[in-house]
């Protein structure tokens, strides 16, 4: 049975689980960020980051980073991370090259999208698989082709361009209300999250939270 | 005294954050008129709200459900109420309790029975049950046992309580969580982010613990007729009106304010812009000028009421008492001054302890409503609408930035175990945030990103050892774990109060003072440590009811009215 959770659940959840995972913080925040902002617009942002958190799990998450070459963004082990590539073209305002051999390339459209805001443009995403999806990217959604890019797996190639701005003839619509996560996603995410947590001790348990033997009197 | 502050265009500039922004500062302020639950009750004292009891079905053991509607001119918010029969043995403040006195959901709208039923199901479960977009708040509060069954007997016999009892501990219930923005499935802030003044900090939190307090006093009163019959009288309102919500706050709310940068600068510029206003008069009008004197009195009386059992605490409140006795002495005397509140404030910052300048902050705030109400309504934040980083930025910009705005950061050595002798995780249990003890106990290693300073002083060393015309982009590609303090140093430079300038991490943290100011925020009032890491507050305490809001005087009650001896 899919979980029916609000956006802020969703987001906190895969926050704590990209740390859970290996993430550091800063890069956890953004994902957790990253992950509201795709359920927020229907696409599922957290069957895309399960796996993808799966695949880095007991990996060098080093191999997944993008290696930035001109036109040209690949990886060190042969796997460019959807959502670290999202961060760091995001961080340079960039997006305008190919990225070759994508994990989980629905991770990418938020942070596009940052890029589309701040150059005001539109993004072209080009994506290739055997079955080619194209999209548009746009400051605060994307076109329906958006909802192709799960179930694709890992993809040769990603291509941006910037186009200019023009309004989308059928976007991803905003969610009113709450979503609804596969549930087998959401147990892998939790088993990430709670990673992040400390297990009882005596020790913790007196010293460590707050209110006392006595507090209701 | 010192120089004037108003500069030649007769302004007075905020208070720098290397002053205000000092955690033991902090954790003196008290409520103020921008605080969050005193700005709700504004809003729906403006005649166009209704307040009703919708509905009440509870039973002579004082269990069963209860509705009560505030409808304002565009929406109805329903707090749903479920009174039970709490096993003494099983009432605990701890978030780790199961069963409470009562439990409570804020529903959007008027309920129909399938929702009272389906939240029947869940909400007296709180965070074990399951909730929707329409449940907007969640909550529970467990009873002061000795005051209630007290006040209850008396009711009974037909007589009221002893006032002096009442004031004791100020409430007959408090809550020991208030959950909002969508925990547990509640609904997310930005679904009532654009209702008018719904949308601000707080708001719907606030309105949720003042009809949990109409509920209170109503159950009292049932309570006390089941008991006593005809004989059974209601409490009286003027008793009534000393009553608030109690609260008990551990380290849940600590680390909100540090997780929430942008946000918690706003709620520290509107305080400091009215103080700034304030200041800026040329003048003191004759009325306002005796308010003050009136609210001074009155906060006098307020503070000499300001019982803890916590020698720290105690020991801050006796020289808050005697700087308020020399504050009334020396008042008067300034009225006339040129710039008359700006120097009652000097004077106040160079004679005063801390927690009497932050009561003096709020008491010249106070009489100036019409001057300084609508910061009220700039307290809010949008959430980020990206990761926030401009990774064009070089590195050495980010190294001088650091220098600039945090250098408070990089005076601690952290390597001395008495600079990181703390850290902060959340617990398996329950998911608390709690405070460890780093050379202690276990956990260090799933330490939460709080030590701000630490992870500050880390960046400015890695980048101290970076080409500094390397980009931003470039330096966190390689080196990610500097992400989060890069973020905070870029946040920092649009927001400069955004950042507690102290090391949250070190053996002499008071984890208290952070929960005081995100609670002075709230409104809170009566701050009583049970240790340097939980307090009880009071909430509403002297506020109109919603039953009498609409006759009541404005905003006029945060001090209660000096009782003849």
């Amino acid at each position: 049975m899919p979980m029916e959770c609000s956006l802020n659940e969703v987001q906190t959840l895969s926050h704590k689980a990209a740390r859970g995972a290996g993430l550091a913080w800063g890069v956890a925040q953004d994902t957790g960020w990253a992950v509201r902002w795709l359920e927020a617009r229907h696409l599922p942002g957290a069957a895309a980051l399960a796996p993808s958190l799966a695949a880095l799990d007991g990996q060098d998450i080093e191999a997944f980073q993008p290696v930035i070459g001109p036109g040209q963004w690949q990886s060190r082990g042969g796997r460019l991370h959807g959502l670290l590539a999202g961060i760091a073209l995001s961080d340079r305002c960039e997006a305008a090259f190919t990225l070759d051999n994508v994990v989980a390339p629905l991770l990418l459209l938020p942070f596009i999208a940052t890029v589309a805001a701040a150059r005001r443009v539109n993004i072209a995403m080009d994506v290739t698989t055997d079955s080619p999806v194209s999209l548009i990217v746009t400051s605060d959604t994307a076109s329906t082709g958006a909802q192709e890019l799960m179930g694709l797996g890992d993809v040769r190639a990603v291509t941006l361009s910037m186009v200019p701005p023009e309004p989308l003839t059928s976007a991803c619509s905003l969610v009113d209300g709450s979503v609804t996560i596969d549930d087998d996603a959401w147990r892998v995410l939790d088993g990430f999250a709670r990673r992040t947590y400390v297990p009882e001790s005596d020790e913790s348990r007196t010293r460590g939270a707050g209110s006392g033997e006595n507090d209701a009197d | 005294m010192g120089q004037s502050a108003v500069d030649q265009d007769g302004i007075v500039a905020l208070r720098p954050p290397h002053q205000v922004m000092r955690l033991a500062r902090l954790g003196a302020f008290h409520q103020t008129r921008l605080s969050f639950l005193r700005a709700m009750m504004r809003q729906v004292a403006t005649g166009d709200w209704t307040f009703e009891c919708s509905q009440w079905d509870i039973d002579d053991a004082g269990v069963g459900v209860a509705v009560y509607a505030a409808t304002g001119p565009d929406h109805t918010y329903s707090l749903i109420c479920f009174a039970h029969d709490l096993d003494p043995d099983q009432r605990t403040d701890r978030v780790i309790a199961e069963a409470w006195d009562a439990t409570f959901t804020l529903y959007d709208g008027v309920p129909d029975a399938a929702a009272i039923e389906r939240l029947r199901g869940n909400t007296p479960r709180q965070e074990a049950g399951r909730y929707r977009h329409s449940d907007l708040i969640l909550s529970r509060t467990n009873k002061s046992a000795r005051l209630f069954d007290y006040v209850v007997d008396r009711l009974a016999l037909g007589e009221q309580p002893d006032g002096a009892r009442l004031d004791e501990a100020g409430y007959l219930m408090r809550t020991t969580a208030v959950y909002g923005n969508g925990k547990f499935g509640i609904a997310d802030r930005d679904r009532y982010a654009d209702r008018g003044g719904f949308g601000n900090p707080f708001r719907l939190e606030m309105l949720t613990v003042w009809l949990i307090r109409q509920f209170v006093a109503d159950l009292t009163d049932h309570m006390a007729r089941v008991k006593g019959g005809d004989r059974a009288v209601p409490l009286d309102r003027t008793l009534r009106r000393r009553l608030g919500v109690g609260n008990s706050t551990g380290l849940g709310l600590g680390p909100f304010i540090v997780n929430h940068p942008a946000l918690f600068h706003r709620w520290i510029v509107a305080r400091e812009t009215a103080l700034a206003r304030v200041r800026a008069l040329p003048a003191a009008e004759e009325t306002r000028w005796q308010s003050f004197l009136d609210w001074l009195a009155r906060a006098k009386a307020d503070v000499a009421d300001w019982n803890v059992a916590d020698d720290l605490q105690a020991g801050k409140i006796g020289r808050l008492a005697d700087d308020l006795e020399t504050l009334s002495a020396e008042a008067p005397a300034m009225a006339a001054a040129d710039h008359p509140w700006d120097s009652l404030y000097r004077w106040g910052e160079a004679h005063l302890s801390l927690e009497a300048q932050e009561m003096l902050v709020s008491l010249m705030i106070e009489p100036h409503g019409d001057l300084v109400d609508d910061l009220a309504d700039e307290m809010g934040q949008n959430a980020a609408d990206g990761p926030g980083i401009d990774g064009t930025r070089t590195a050495g910009d980010l190294k001088r930035s650091i220098e600039t705005q945090h250098g408070w950061a990089l005076t601690p050595d952290y390597d001395d175990p008495s600079a990181c002798a703390r850290f902060w995780y959340v617990s398996a249990n329950k998911l608390e945030p709690r405070l460890g003890e780093r050379h202690a106990e276990p956990g260090a290693d799933l330490e939460q990103p709080l030590a701000v300073g630490r992870d500050l002083a880390a960046l400015h060393q890695a980048l101290s050892m970076a080409d500094p015309e390397t980009s931003v982009a470039a330096f966190l590609l390689s080196r990610p774990a500097h992400r989060q303090a890069a973020r905070r140093v870029q946040i920092a430079a649009r927001y400069p109060y955004a950042e507690i300038q102290d090391n949250l991490i070190g053996a002499d943290l008071l984890p208290l003072d952070l929960l005081r100011c995100k609670l002075s925020f709230f409104g809170a009032t009566q701050f009583d440590p049970k240790s340097d890491r939980w307090l009880r507050i009071n909430m509403f305490r002297h506020a109109p009811y919603p039953d009498e809001i609409a006759a009541a005087a404005a905003d006029d009650w945060a001090y209660p009215p000096v009782v003849p001896a």
